[in-house]
């Protein structure tokens, strides 16, 4: 039999205040977007008499909420596999040294890592402006691939860096092509890191908002965070629907986080260096 | 024979490295090198309309700006917030997930969730959180018997950076959270048991093995909330957009502002390249005094 001991009940007590602390925002947004406005600020606990859809049709409807989710998929999984095919690529080359510029390269991407990409918005939003890229899918697509770059070669090169080096070795001296190696090879046994990138820059770009609140006009385009950021200036007679709107833009990514937790988990750890 | 199959492999490997090495440069290296040379120039953003170069003029007044002050002195606010409020906090929550306690997945999501949600959306949420007329903070606060106090925190010039760091905290405390229980799962069991045989209290314990040994976890820390301070702006931009006036302005806020609403877009890569250049130099700063340390 374990003790109880007043510390450990101290302990478990102050574990739940801080998980009600972090739960409670959530689930006051997710009952909130059941209900009508006065029942939203009169009862802050309890679940709504009387569940309210139309809140949810409303923000289907008026605010166009499942267009900015289907919009922030479209980027996130465009960047998310481009990046993914460029920086193994990269990576392989790197990790394996079998280019003699292999050490500038690893310095002129750590730099990347160094430096806030928002630093860099003006000649962006200009070379954008300039070319009219604006409102289109692929150049953001390929513009949050860049920004998400330095990490993901980071990451992914530092997992093949501790892959054993004989299969590739071996497949080298038996003729196998260096694309072959890298397409046949290491995307297999790589799979588990590269997938921690992948996932690390899915999140970063669904939920991204500087980018898109500047480069993306038209209202079809606009991604979840663009549109949540307009709803807070509009003045709306009814709450309900703007709570509506953040439970489905969040939805997606909490099926996701819950989906593959350690995964997400594991890659943030692994991705809390700057430089 | 050996040489034509080493000279295709460098042929390939290059083929390998060039796509990465082209949207690496287009996106960040090329735009960065623009931002330092756009920077001694005043432009109003219109593409038709020159450039007239003004040398350093942009920075200079930049530096003598009152709002750079009040960016100071509101990122110097969400350093101290990290150390103070974040430190604390994910170091307890990171005892949690790691210890004995039942339903250990149900904190450890409940604490991470807010780190996968969007900026905007937690800034959304915590507008309602915080809603001066009847939102639950205000209610809180009423209940608690503070009845008199202004509850309009994000509306208050004094407060608003404050709440700003609060709902900071809310976010990254899960992030923070994973850092220290990696470096407490290093920790190996023995040498606690061993001081514990030993007579060591519980404390002692904290003072002379875990805080010790989580040396790298408390670094790591503290590069993450020294550059993530300095170089902030979604959150602010979200939550107030660096207002009212501009009470929580920050410097990503000022270089937005500047460039979208003011037009000043010279002055706006100013800011942007000492951004570029602070967190460069920092992150070099505090790397290389980590690095010494751990030789030593």
């Amino acid at each position: 039999m374990k003790k109880v001991t007043p510390g450990k009940i101290i302990f478990v007590i102050m574990a739940l205040v801080f998980a009600f602390i972090f739960i409670y925002p959530v689930y006051f947004t997710l009952i909130s977007s059941l209900k009508g406005n006065n029942e939203i600020w009169n009862t802050m606990f309890q679940l709504p008499k009387v569940l309210r859809w139309d809140n949810y049709q409303a923000a289907i409807e008026e605010i166009g909420i499942l267009r900015s989710v289907l919009n922030s998929f479209i980027f996130s999984f465009g960047a998310t596999l481009i990046m993914v095919l460029v920086v193994t690529m990269g990576s392989y080359v790197n990790a394996r040294k079998t280019i003699k510029a292999w050490k500038f390269l690893k310095m002129y991407y750590l730099l990347g890592l160094m430096i806030p990409a928002y630093g860099m918005l003006i000649p962006i939003v200009k070379m954008f402006t300039n070319f009219g890229l604006r409102d289109h899918y692929l150049p953001m697509i390929l513009l949050y691939a860049g920004i998400n770059f330095p990490m993901s070669f980071y990451l992914i090169t530092g997992y093949i860096g501790e892959l054993n080096q004989e299969i590739d070795d071996a497949a080298y001296v038996d003729g196998c092509s260096t694309f072959g190696i890298v397409f046949k090879i290491i995307f297999p046994m790589a799979r588990s890191g590269i997938f921690t990138a992948a996932i690390l820059c899915f999140l970063g770009v669904y939920n991204e908002l500087i980018f898109a609140n500047t480069l993306l006009q038209r209202k079809s385009m606009q991604t979840i965070s663009v549109t949540l950021l307009g709803l807070k200036g509009e003045r709306f007679t009814s709450w309900g629907p703007m709570f509506a709107s953040i439970v489905l833009s969040v939805i997606p990514i909490l099926v996701v986080y819950l989906l593959f937790q350690e995964k997400i988990e594991g890659g943030v750890t692994a991705g809390a260096v700057k430089g | 024979m050996i040489k034509s199959k080493h000279f295709k492999r460098t042929a390939e490997s290059t083929l390998l490295a060039l796509p990465a090495f082209i949207i690496y440069s287009c996106i960040i290296i090329y735009p960065m090198f623009s931002v330092f040379h756009m920077s001694f120039f005043k432009w109003n953003g219109i593409p038709s309309s020159p450039m007239e170069f003004v040398g350093l003029n942009n920075y200079i007044s930049f530096f003598t700006d009152a709002k750079f002050q009040t960016a100071l002195f509101n990122i110097c606010i969400f350093i101290l917030s990290g150390f103070v409020l974040i430190l604390p906090v994910s170091f307890f929550l990171a005892t949690v997930i790691q210890s004995k306690i039942k339903a250990k997945r149900f904190f450890r999501i409940s604490y991470f969730v807010p780190q996968v949600i969007s900026r905007t959306a937690i800034a959304l949420m915590w507008y309602f959180l915080l809603y001066p007329e009847g939102g639950p903070v205000a209610t809180l606060f009423k209940v608690i018997g503070f009845e008199n106090v202004n509850v309009n925190f994000l509306g208050s010039k004094v407060w608003a950076i404050y709440a700003i760091t609060v709902i900071n905290a809310w976010t990254y405390a899960g992030f923070n959270m994973l850092i220290f229980s990696s470096g407490l799962t290093a920790i190996p069991n023995e040498i606690n048991e061993v001081a514990t045989v030993d007579g060591a209290s519980k404390f002692q314990r904290l003072r002379y093995i875990t805080i010790p040994m989580l040396k790298g976890s408390f670094q790591l820390f503290i590069l993450n909330c020294v550059i993530g301070s300095i170089t902030t702006f979604e959150m602010v931009y979200a939550t107030t957009g660096g207002g009212p006036g501009s009470a929580s302005e920050v410097f990503g806020t000022l270089l937005y502002k500047n460039a979208f609403t003011y037009n000043n877009y010279g002055y706006s890569n100013a800011i942007g390249s000492f951004l570029i250049i602070a967190s460069f130099i920092i992150s070099l700063i505090l790397n290389a005094v980590f690095s010494r340390g751990e030789k030593e």
